[in-house]
């Protein structure tokens, strides 16, 4: 540990990681809890899956027509953005249709990216670092991007607590008190979409939703609210993340998967743990009825 | 009138739910919508809040369209309608019913006005506690209490009682017909006894919908029974209180 700490302090692009680690985290707690909340989480997984097409289109213009401005992640920003709205859309007018268009836009989306990366002159090394993350590779400009996104993600999180939990928690009541909510479920379709992006950037597009749902899982097991499970969660991805990223760098081995397999151990612990805690309360409780009944 | 439904037809997927409905709800009245499973008592509590648009026909609610009066009608779904595995507590889930109202110093006040619907239903004690560990006649004790909190001129009630023991189903009915003092309310039910001491008047919904002041009957008749299930059916009265009709096919 002591040797990761001295590497941090001599490497620039380990304290990008890690910053871009921490960054990642917040709005993955937030926005994580509301799809968790409002159970769209295989939306999350067609979006992020999707942004492929925007970062292989971005990286070819970016090479092929020398618009070095393009940064890839501008490219992932609007390929969310356009799914996000096409699956709301799609499951606000036509419920029944909503997971087609969800398969239609995760695979349509691979495919595109697939294709303009093979087109792309060069290695088609970007290929496995958009996939599976490539966390070391975080430029200051991609910083200043996540930082922005994450500011926007996590402000209108907060802002909009009272009515976002009010749609996820029981919609009709919320339409029948005024709100919006056709509006609002963009706005979290949205706001998932630019979350998706900044996960993207630390464990890849295929790796995301473990991200999004774990750590959300095993904060619901120790709160009372949506506030809470923000709060825990962040928190728990920011260690995971620094945990994960230590861990690869002394073992050497890819940054993105090992984060994903230690939070994906930490939840069965938490799971098996709690599981487990309620099996032995009821069988306290059934032999306290046993007792309680030869007594009298 | 508190509600005023003309006309209004609601088919779904081409399937006729309700036809040709006419009926008014007057203000101050506690209505009962009855009928068999299926035959569109919900549709029409949502239609008439506007939660359902009809495919013809119209409905006002205190003279106008029913979501321009939104704010005014207090709400209580049928259980499933809600996420039950959120972590949300008790209080919080009653503070929803503040929502779409001016900011400001009212969080105090909601907070007051939250605890107070709370312990009108006896839930007080249990503010604090995950509603997703609540049983499920609590759930609906703070629904209703959640709606409650939006001070509302008209309630609607979507089977209040299906989940609360017999004690409980008898001090919420006491709650309503005291609510009923200032209140509209209009609830859905299948249990037509336990009501019958209280609502004053009885919407009969079988696709086709007919309304029985209870003042003019006197009592429940068989005439409302037979507009539900038709002539096919056995009375059975059975002796609690003053008196239950049940029916069985």
């Amino acid at each position: 540990m002591t040797e990761f700490l001295r590497a941090v302090a001599e490497h620039g692009f380990l304290q990008y990681a890690l910053i871009a680690g921490v960054l990642a985290s917040i709005a993955c707690g937030v926005v994580g809890s509301y799809v968790a909340a409002r159970r769209i989480t295989y939306i999350a997984g067609g979006i992020a899956h999707s942004v492929l097409g925007g970062l292989g289109a971005a990286r070819y213009l970016q090479v092929t027509q020398g618009w070095e401005w393009l940064h890839p992640l501008f490219g992932a920003v609007i390929a969310a953005l356009l799914s996000a709205l096409i699956i709301g859309m799609v499951s606000l007018r036509w419920r029944e249709s909503e997971d087609t268009a969800i398969s239609a836009i995760w695979a349509i989306g691979m495919a595109a990216g697939v294709l303009f990366i093979a087109r792309t002159p060069g290695y088609a090394e970007n290929l496995m670092s958009y996939l599976f993350g490539n966390i070391l590779m975080v430029t200051p400009t991609s910083l200043w991007l996540m930082a922005t996104l994450d500011l926007l993600v996590v402000a209108l999180g907060l802002l909009f607590y009272k009515q976002l939990v009010a749609i996820s928690f029981d919609e009709e009541f919320a339409r029948m008190r005024g709100i919006n909510v056709e509006a609002f479920y963009l706005l979290l379709l949205c706001m998932t979409a630019l979350t998706v992006v900044l996960l993207v950037t630390v464990v890849g597009l295929v790796l995301v939703i473990a991200l999004l749902t774990l750590p959300i899982a095993i904060a619901g097991h120790f709160s009372r609210s949506l506030r809470q499970v923000m709060a825990i969660s962040a928190a728990l991805i920011a260690v995971l993340t620094v945990a994960g990223l230590g861990v690869s760098y002394n073992a050497d081995l890819p940054a993105g998967a090992t984060i994903i397999v230690l939070t994906g151990a930490l939840y069965l612990v938490v799971i098996g743990a709690a599981s487990l805690r309620s099996s032995l309360r009821r069988s306290r409780a059934a032999s306290a009825t046993v007792e309680s009944g030869s007594s009298r | 009138m508190a509600i005023e439904v003309r006309d209004v037809t609601f088919s779904y997927d081409g399937q006729p739910i309700v036809e040709d409905v006419n009926v008014t709800v007057p203000l101050l009245d506690l209505a009962a919508i009855v009928g068999p499973n299926g035959g569109g008592k919900t549709t029409l509590l949502k239609l008439m809040m506007g939660l359902l648009q009809p495919n013809t026909g119209e409905v006002r609610v205190f003279g106008q369209p029913p979501r321009a009066v939104a704010p005014r009608i207090g709400y209580v779904a049928q259980g499933f309608s809600y996420d039950r595995t959120m972590p949300i507590t008790v209080l919080d889930v009653a503070l929803m019913g503040r929502l779409g109202r001016a900011r400001g110093r009212a969080a105090g006040e909601g907070k007051h006005s939250a605890v107070d619907a709370l312990e009108r239903v006896g839930m007080r004690d249990l503010a604090d506690q995950p509603f997703a560990e609540c049983s499920a006649g609590q759930q609906q004790r703070v629904l209703i209490a959640r709606a409650l909190v939006t001070e509302p001129d008209l309630l609607m009630l979507d089977e209040p009682t299906s989940a609360l023991d017999v004690t409980a189903e008898r001090e919420i009915y006491q709650l309503l017909s005291e609510l009923n003092d200032h209140t509209t309310i209009v609830l859905v039910t299948h249990d037509l006894g336990f009501v019958s001491g209280v609502v004053k008047s009885v919407l009969c919904v079988n696709r086709f919908v007919r309304r029985h002041p209870t003042t003019e009957m006197g009592e429940l008749t068989s005439e409302i029974l037979e507009d539900l299930y038709g002539s096919d059916l056995r009375l059975v009265r059975h002796d609690r209180n003053e008196g239950t009709w049940c029916c069985r096919d």
